[in-house]
């Protein structure tokens, strides 16, 4: 499984709608209720799922699910 | 360039438009008979005497109860909040558009030498500002409205609040061929807008100092030449104010304004009618404000106020009946 | 300031005349002393305060660029930035809300410097976290600082987004310009300054009625809102005639179907600084609970607070909004089951209306004059007796009216009349706006109406109201 379909399950966990599709476009405003309050616990479960931390600048960064998939490969890298 | 044109364009039919309301609403606010200034260019009036003044003789001088006394056939003038510039413009009109009266009653008193009392109304004259004596008082007493008033319909739009409905209540006057306005003598009974009002004593901060404005003065001289010039006989009057007035530590400096239009009237040889002795100042009852009368007690005083004309200019005046 | 947008109007042109004139190269630099000699003529002290503030953030700025101490300079730049906008602004005496306004009253010390200390804190902040590779010229940092149409009450400003349109060759964009201007002057004057009167004369004392206290708020949450807006369209109408396309302020936030939604609506610039600054930050560093993420929106909003004034009633406002955002947090799941049962056009009119009226009643603590008046009512607004007037003549029309007369009826149905007219049509007219030829029909709409219509001087002006 790749980490695109990982971070999709986590956000729709997060969502509790399976029904979500996510690619690396997608966006907080791409998303019924994807805002700054909703967008932490998604980090926050991302960073469980793959064991990783963020920095808070990295996070400033995330505007894209990409930038999320980007972030983690570095880490990984 | 082309947006330029099209901003051009824009301007100007914006002009076009707001010219061509300006004139409607010029016709129409001179047809609301309701307006005191608009009422006294257009009829074609003949009165006796007129009651000149701001807000007390307003809503204090019953004109029908004073001639049921005297036998005269008068108008009252006067306009709320209007001050000494005011009142000139309303005389000038009057006098331009109509024959001379024989008698003018002229409100003096502490409060219209203070500009904290009166206030100067623009959009009462907006439509009579081609007249060279309305547009130079306009001009010194509202520069603000008079700088912007050149522009296509600002003379009104300035004061919108103040004219659209007027203008509209004109058409509505001119479609039913309404002659006579509300206040069929000029009395304006005070609004009641919210139910009945109860006796309010805060009228004024206690112990007041008045302040003399000297352009006030200079348009009182101003009225009062006026009118001798016409050859108008002038009264000069103050309505019954309450009894706690008269208290100094409330108005601390009312005396010495009262012997300062003493002194005025003097000079200019006039009467000056002062009724603190009436019997309707003994009592709250006849007051909503410190200032003013109610209903009933106005028409007393109208009452004596024609007994103090018959009594000092004598006869039975019964000459005109109408 | 009686048409005072008049004499602004033919100053702008003439700088634009001037502008168009001058040389790509000189352009930044004539922008520059253009703004600082617009502020200097509101007031010179305020241009003084900002020449000292803004320099010595600079400098601090370029402390950090070179790699040792950084840490000692960014905190050095914030708190030069904190000290003046606490000292010039928080601490200074506030006007009473006898007029409409929002911006006069900010205007009155040390100009602009709610917005620009918090721009600069952002150039550190963002510096502190992410150091770029470009410097930013000391010329290009002091006009993002004083830049004229920003300076008296934002919007607020980022540099990631102003400084590149510094390029020489950008466009004088001046017909979108010109349109937005004319469109703002006609939100200011032909209705959130007639809402104002009403607004004005409704909140010297408080009804006893729960439905008028709802309707005035409602009413104060309308001219608020078109008093502000009108105001940005005008800045943005300005930055655009010199080609900046700045940060938008508002995009349509009455019509929000939740409180989080508002927020993404309101006021947008400073949310989103406080989102990035504050919420991210602390959030971030309390990540993993949710009550960490309830406590950051706290912090968050009650900075917001202390920023619109020291004053409980603005502290309470922001509080009031914190716990409704918790609230539509705490309950995401539940309404998202009703959202399902009741289907998603109706959940969003529900919302709508909870929303609206949610943040109406906020707006209380905002305008009230102490919390005492807006406790006060509030209380009626909540109380199950006495909420509708008995006399629907003269205990509600008479009184929002501002009196019984004819004429204010007339007056109070016009200017209903327009300010709905003008939230129905708002989003149609911006698309069309935003054109590069001018629209002749909405040009001369507006300019009949300003004409018509407009507020141009403060009526209530009378100190002896029943003489």
């Amino acid at each position: 499984m790749d980490n695109l379909t990982q971070i999709e399950a986590v956000i729709r966990k997060v969502f509790k709608d399976d029904s979500l599709i996510i690619d690396a476009q997608t966006s907080a405003d791409d998303i019924d209720g994807w805002d700054s309050l909703t967008h932490l616990q998604i980090i926050t479960e991302i960073e469980k799922h793959f064991s990783v931390k963020f920095t808070l600048s990295e996070l400033l960064d995330v505007n894209t699910v990409g930038d999320i998939d980007r972030i983690i490969q570095q880490k990984f890298a | 360039m082309n947006n330029l044109i099209r901003i051009a364009l824009a301007g100007s039919i914006s002009g076009v438009i707001l010219f061509g309301v300006e004139k409607l609403v010029t016709h129409y606010l001179k047809e609301n008979k309701n307006s005191k200034t608009s009422y006294v260019v257009a009829a074609n009036l003949s009165y006796d005497a007129l009651f000149l003044g701001h807000c007390m003789p307003a809503f204090t001088v019953s004109p029908n109860a004073f001639d049921s006394v005297t036998g005269m056939n008068s108008f009252n003038l006067a306009q709320l909040e209007a001050s000494y510039a005011e009142n000139l413009i309303m005389l000038h009109l009057y006098l331009m558009n109509n024959p001379t009266p024989e008698y003018l009653f002229l409100s003096a008193t502490p409060e219209s030498f203070d500009r904290n009392f009166n206030d100067f109304h623009a959009y009462r004259y907006a439509q009579f500002l081609d007249d060279t004596l309305v547009r130079s008082i306009v001009e010194l007493e509202d520069p603000e409205f008079y700088r912007w008033s050149f522009l296509p319909y600002m003379k009104f739009g300035f004061y919108n609040s103040e004219i659209s409905f007027n203008a509209l209540q004109g058409w509505k006057h001119k479609r039913n061929n309404r002659s006579k306005p509300y206040f069929t003598d000029g009395l304006e009974l005070p609004k009641d807008e919210l139910g009945n009002r109860p006796f309010e004593k805060l009228s004024y901060a206690k112990a007041y100092q008045f302040t003399w404005d000297e352009t006030l003065a200079e348009y009182f001289d101003r009225i009062v030449k006026m009118a001798q010039d016409h050859g108008i006989t002038i009264i000069l009057f103050e309505t019954p104010l309450n009894k706690e007035l008269s208290n100094p530590d409330m108005l601390p400096n009312r005396k010495e304004y009262l012997s300062r239009i003493d002194s005025i009237a003097d000079k200019n040889k006039l009467r000056f009618w002062r009724f603190d002795e009436s019997e309707l100042t003994e009592s709250l009852e006849n007051y909503y404000s410190t200032l003013n009368l109610k209903y009933p007690a106005v028409l007393r005083f109208s009452k004596e106020l024609g007994e103090r004309f018959k009594e000092e200019y004598g006869g039975d005046r019964t000459k005109r009946n109408e | 300031m009686p048409f005072g947008n008049l004499t602004y109007l033919v100053g702008l042109i003439v700088a634009l005349l001037i502008y168009s004139a001058v040389g790509t190269v000189f352009r930044t630099l004539y922008l520059l002393l253009l703004s600082l000699g617009f502020l200097g003529y509101i007031s010179p002290e305020s241009l003084v305060i900002l020449l000292l503030v803004s320099s010595l953030s600079y400098a601090c700025y370029s402390g950090m660029r070179g790699q040792t101490n950084r840490s000692l300079w960014f905190f050095l730049g914030v708190a030069i930035n904190l000290t003046g906008l606490f000292f010039f602004r928080e601490f200074s005496i506030r006007e009473s809300w006898s007029i409409s306004s929002y911006s006069v009253e900010y205007a009155l010390i040390a100009v602009g410097i709610s917005f620009y200390s918090l721009q600069n804190l952002g150039v550190l902040i963002k510096e502190k976290l992410q150091p770029s590779a470009m410097t930013i010229p000391f010329t290009d940092f002091m006009l993002f600082s004083a830049f004229f149409p920003k300076i008296i009450s934002g919007p607020l400003l980022r540099h990631e987004n102003f400084l590149p349109q510094l390029s020489p060759d950008r466009n004088i964009d001046w017909v979108p310009g010109i349109q937005r201007i004319l469109f703002g002057i006609v939100k200011k004057t032909v209705i959130a300054d007639r809402l104002a009167y009403l607004v004005n004369h409704n909140f010297e004392t408080v009804d006893p009625t729960g439905w008028n206290n709802l309707i005035v708020a409602h009413l104060f949450a309308l001219q608020l809102y078109f008093d502000f807006s009108g105001y940005t369209d005008i800045a943005l109408g300005s930055a655009r005639l010199f080609g900046f396309k700045l940060t938008e302020n508002f995009n349509f936030p009455l019509r929000a179907t939740s409180i989080t939604e508002f927020w993404r609506r309101w006021h947008i610039s400073l949310t989103s600084w406080l989102r990035d600054f504050v919420y991210t930050p602390v959030a971030f560093g309390l990540r993993g609970s949710v009550l960490g993420i309830l406590l950051a929106i706290l912090i968050t909003f009650a900075l917001s607070g202390i920023w619109h004034g020291l004053a409980l009633t603005f502290i309470i406002y922001a509080c009031t909004h914190a716990a409704y955002l918790m609230g539509e947090f705490l309950l995401r799941d539940f309404r998202m089951k009703i959202k399902v049962v009741v289907g998603k056009s109706v959940f969003n009119l529900l919302g709508w209306f909870l929303t609206v009226n949610l943040v109406s009643i906020s707006f209380l603590f905002f305008r009230s004059t102490s919390c005492i008046d807006a406790l006060d009512r509030i209380g009626h607004v909540f109380s199950c007796s006495n909420f509708f007037p008995s006399n629907w003549k003269s205990g509600f029309i008479y009184k929002i009216a501002v009196g019984g007369d004819q004429q204010n009826i007339f007056n109070l149905s016009i200017t209903l009349a327009l300010t709905f007219t003008v939230l129905l049509a708002e989003k149609y007219v911006y698309r069309r706006l935003e054109s590069n030829k001018i629209r002749v029909g909405l040009m001369v709409l507006f300019m009949v109406s300003i004409g018509l219509f407009g507020v141009f001087t403060d009526l209530d002006k009378f100190i002896y109201g029943q003489f």
